[in-house]
């Protein structure tokens, strides 16, 4: 899907800018981008091929995704959409910690990442750059 | 295949708590995976890529140390625009070392309206500097990795064929 949403957005011109956000726990410089997709397009096409109905929001995280890539923010072997972030407790984190470690060949007394769910904000992890930094993010249509 | 085997018990067990671990095993599957049961809040992550476990990034745990970038996105279903954001979380998000979750959902508050706001054209000014095409952003990209992950990249010349053809036909 992914790769599909890509192929449909690559004619898209980029835009890139600067913008500063303030906040009041100080100043965020924020590097900002302007595209676009026609998404109804490739959601009709999609059902038309597979039946499967998918949801705008979809559609757009994979599209954020691969721009993140495009831009070097994100390797492609790690670009990870739809990975919620959820509340985990101390169980499920030892389990999930051991697990992950297992399955890597690790010890399991690595230490892993763990981020709470943010009230009001269901963000997500996008993806792993190059030496390990996360990216987390929300994608949201505005008319939500 | 005792690997592949012990991996897919691995996203078994994780049943109905993913999380970011998944970003690792995206990692491990080359970020081909989904994970998910009913109820379970899935993964879905979809881009045939090269699998070279010497090349895994393992995550450091969030912390001042290793700030994680945060990415925020809207967009307009009707018309197709997007916007995204990208900035690195600010120390002042941080508390003895680790995330404060308050300050950040603040942060992220903020940010939320003040996007929204420029989003509509209003609010702070954004200072456009460049303009190039999201598929040649792709293209170099994907070239790159082609020839960096050698014999195991040969996956990504799908999407590179079916770019070029579709180049051709334009």
């Amino acid at each position: 899907m992914l790769m599909l949403v890509a192929l449909t957005g690559r004619y898209s011109d980029l835009r890139k800018g600067l913008s500063t956000l303030k906040t009041s726990l100080g100043n965020v410089e924020a590097y900002v981008y302007e595209f676009k997709l026609d998404a109804g397009w490739l959601l009709q096409n999609v059902k038309t091929v597979t039946e499967i109905e998918l949801q705008p929001h979809t559609v757009y995280k994979d599209a954020v995704a691969a721009l993140l890539y495009g831009l070097g923010y994100v390797e492609i072997n790690g670009i990870a959409t739809e990975v919620p972030i959820v509340p985990i407790n101390q169980r499920t984190t030892g389990v999930l910690q051991a697990s992950v470690a297992q399955s890597l060949g690790m010890s399991t007394g690595v230490d892993v990442t763990i981020i709470k769910q943010i009230g009001g904000y269901r963000a997500d992890i996008l993806g792993v750059g190059r030496g390990g930094v996360i990216l987390m993010g929300e994608v949201k249509s505005v008319k939500d | 295949m005792g690997t592949i085997i012990s991996r897919f018990k691995t996203l078994e067990s994780w049943g109905t708590a993913s999380g970011e671990y998944v970003a690792f095993m995206s990692l491990v599957f080359g970020g081909v995976g989904s994970v998910g049961k009913e109820g379970s809040n899935a993964v879905g992550s979809a881009w045939a890529t090269p699998v070279n476990l010497k090349e895994l990034s393992i995550p450091s745990p969030v912390s001042s140390a290793a700030p994680p970038f945060f990415v925020y996105s809207l967009f307009n279903p009707d018309d197709g625009r997007a916007m995204v954001w990208v900035f690195k979380l600010p120390t002042a998000v941080f508390e003895k070392g680790g995330l404060n979750y308050g300050r950040l959902a603040i942060l992220l508050r903020t940010v939320h309206e003040q996007a929204f706001r420029q989003f509509r054209g209003e609010g702070e000014r954004i200072r456009w500097d460049e303009v190039y095409r999201l598929g040649d952003k792709l293209r170099e990209r994907l070239s790159a990795d082609r020839i960096r992950y050698g014999d195991s990249g040969a996956v990504l010349d799908i999407f590179l064929k079916m770019n070029d053809v579709s180049e051709q036909g334009v």
